[in-house]
């Protein structure tokens, strides 16, 4: 019997074996390079605000700024002759100081305060994109950018280069967050979603704590911002709307809150179904919104937690026969 | 429930001062601003009363207001499109907005109660209720705004050859009859006296004996049948679209985040004040569009200085 680590690091290295060879049979397949790179970038958007959702139990709606932030500021500098991989910092740097500012407001609330205040704070800048039309270009967005090289000399002029691109991005980011998570650090998140009280007489700083874990998920979601970017090499008001921040709610519980890898399952299948779906069927948002909320009531811990407690159950239950 | 401090009366003063100081503005535009202000903060204030008070007792952020509002000028178009009056419409769409809440209400939203983490759960229901009851319009009325017919047309005055249009004076009475019949409801009969009490202290309406849940079911019906009540009131005026209702809600809980959770009063103070922002801050110049900017701006000010808004009661669980 394989213990849980080995156990884990078979199914990473096997994972990351598919992904890395996925370019030479997706010709094959229903799922073209350009999903999985959307995926995968979605999925990294997912997981960073599950670290605050599913770690550390703040409900933000206003995540589409961060990740919007990435964007733009990715966009611009891109197009000012700025070499990508600065963009992408500064991306994320902009990103972060703006999850730091409105975390800074919205923590004074909690609950329901703190989901409406972020949601409102993320409109401001969906505005201002819209009405600071000499930068933004309105509603327009910004399109026809230079084509995507990074300043070592590597072009990522395909879809495969970009592919493996995100898929090294996303990867490192990845890693960063479950090592975050598994820190110390991360314990106290946990502690402090389980019980807030308790995590206060302990002597934790809860304000500082949700705070930083809430930064840190937007300087991930300011990532995903850039990655979406280099992808698509658009970058319009729509990815600022509250609708972007319905999405990523919408993909972190399809694929069950607290849970590492949920995220990324949530986006595959909500991406597929949605690029599948929206062929056959015109309007897929009304059966989004209901599958969202038989999830919510019918499968609280998502498609992936659903799947692994049935099986953890099936386990026990083996072992209690035997 | 009204308390009011001197300092935040002054600073509304003070912003209104300065924007009468701003000269070479003909006093009827200021006239006519205001009242379409006015108009503006009718529907407003409708929308958030309903929004705070659900959200005050309940703990819910009823995402789906705004669908509901979309709803009731739904329904009143099919009402208008089988009997050909706008006034039925008017008189029914409120009655079958309750029917909407109770449904709602018992389905999906007593499923979260007692759950752990019930107050998120609200907010996930509403918010796919959200994301699908208006592509659900979409599906069946279709992508563009229905025509409503034209009723009280005319004008009730006119000052310099400025009309005030007899329909939009009639909402601003209508929606004023409603917020004084709300308050009535809430301060003069015993269902509001249990709602507020439920609102400060959960646990102890329940010891008293009373059934929290029933009241729950009524003061969400009550909720949707006003939201309801003002898609049905703008329809004439307003655009009927299945996207009505999206960024209206965001300007609601602005205001219901200025004025406090659960503060009637403070909602409706403040409802008025962002609606008549709206239309006269792009007076000023160069601050055409910019006047969505501020409201979220304002609400940044006062969180940062008063985390529970202006006229907010610190609430026991």
């Amino acid at each position: 019997m394989m213990n849980q680590k080995t156990k884990a690091i078979y199914s990473v290295c096997l994972v990351l074996g598919i992904l890395l060879l996925w370019p030479l049979i997706s010709n094959f397949l229903p799922l073209s390079n350009i999903l999985l790179s959307e995926i995968l970038v979605f999925g990294l958007f997912g997981a960073a605000f599950n670290l605050a959702l599913g770690y550390t139990g703040v409900l933000s709606l206003g995540h589409a700024a961060y990740f919007g932030i990435g964007a733009y500021t990715t966009a611009l500098c891109y197009n000012a002759g700025v070499p990508l991989e600065l963009c992408i910092l500064f991306g994320i740097l902009l990103g972060t100081a703006a999850g730091m500012l409105i975390g800074f407001l919205a923590f004074r609330g909690s609950g329901a305060y703190f989901a409406i205040t972020t949601l409102a704070m993320s409109m401001v800048f969906y505005y201002i994109a819209c009405l600071w039309i000499s930068l933004t270009n309105g509603h327009e967005g910004i399109t026809g950018l230079p084509k995507m090289e990074l300043f070592i000399g590597i072009p990522l002029h395909s879809f495969v280069q970009k592919y493996y691109f995100i898929l090294f991005v996303v990867g490192i980011a990845t890693y960063g967050l479950w090592r975050l998570i598994n820190s110390p650090f991360g314990k106290v998140l946990l502690a402090v979603r389980e019980n807030e009280q308790r995590a206060l007489t302990c002597g934790y700083n809860v304000f500082w704590v949700k705070w930083c874990s809430f930064v840190f998920s937007s300087a991930f979601s300011a990532l995903a911002g850039c990655l979406f970017v280099v992808l698509f090499e658009i970058c319009d008001t729509s990815i600022l709307y509250w609708h972007m921040s319905g999405l990523v709610l919408v993909i972190t519980l399809f694929g069950g809150t607290g849970r590492f890898m949920g995220p990324f399952v949530g986006a595959l299948v909500f991406l597929l179904m949605k690029d599948k779906l929206s062929l056959y069927v015109e309007h897929w948002e009304f059966f989004t919104g209901a599958f969202f909320v038989l999830i919510v009531l019918v499968l609280p811990m998502g498609i992936l937690g659903s799947i692994t407690e049935t099986l953890k159950l099936r386990a026990h239950k083996a072992k209690t026969t035997a | 429930m009204l308390e009011i401090e001197s300092s935040f009366l002054l600073s509304w003063g003070a912003l209104v001062a300065w924007f009468a100081a701003v000269a070479g503005i003909p006093g009827v535009v200021w006239l006519q601003q205001i009242f379409l202000g006015l108009v503006n903060a009718s529907v407003l204030v409708t929308l958030s009363m309903g929004l705070t008070i659900i959200m005050g007792l309940m703990r819910i952020v009823n995402f789906a207001h705004g669908a509901f509002y979309m709803i009731g000028a739904y329904m009143g178009w099919v009402i208008i499109q089988w009997f050909g009056n706008y006034w039925l419409a008017f008189a029914m769409v409120p009655v079958l907005g309750v029917g909407l809440g109770l449904i709602t209400e018992r389905t999906l939203l007593r499923r979260t109660y007692g759950k752990k983490e019930s107050e998120f759960l609200g907010i996930l229901v509403t918010f796919g209720l959200f994301i699908a009851l208006p592509d659900l319009m979409r599906w069946i009325f279709g992508n563009s705004g229905l025509p409503f017919p034209t009723v009280l047309a005319g004008s009730l005055f006119k000052v310099q050859g400025f009309p005030f249009s007899m329909y939009r004076c009639f909402l601003i009475l209508c929606a004023g009859g409603i917020t004084f019949g709300l308050w009535w409801v809430l301060q003069k009969t015993n269902l509001g006296m249990i709602i507020r009490a439920g609102t400060s202290n959960q646990t102890m309406v329940e010891v008293m004996g009373i059934n929290v849940k029933t009241i729950w079911t009524v003061t969400f019906s009550l909720g949707v049948a006003t939201a309801c009540f003002a898609g049905i009131l703008v329809s004439p005026i307003f655009a009927v679209e299945p996207l009505m209702g999206g960024d209206i809600l965001i300007q609601c809980f602005i205001i219901v985040i200025i004025g406090g959770l659960g503060s009637f009063w403070g909602t409706v103070i403040t409802g008025v004040v962002v609606g008549l922002l709206l239309t006269l801050f792009p007076l000023l110049p160069g601050a055409t569009r910019w006047a969505d900017v501020l409201i979220y701006a304002i609400a940044a000010i006062v969180l940062v200085t008063r985390p529970r808004g202006l006229f907010g009661i610190e609430v026991g669980k």
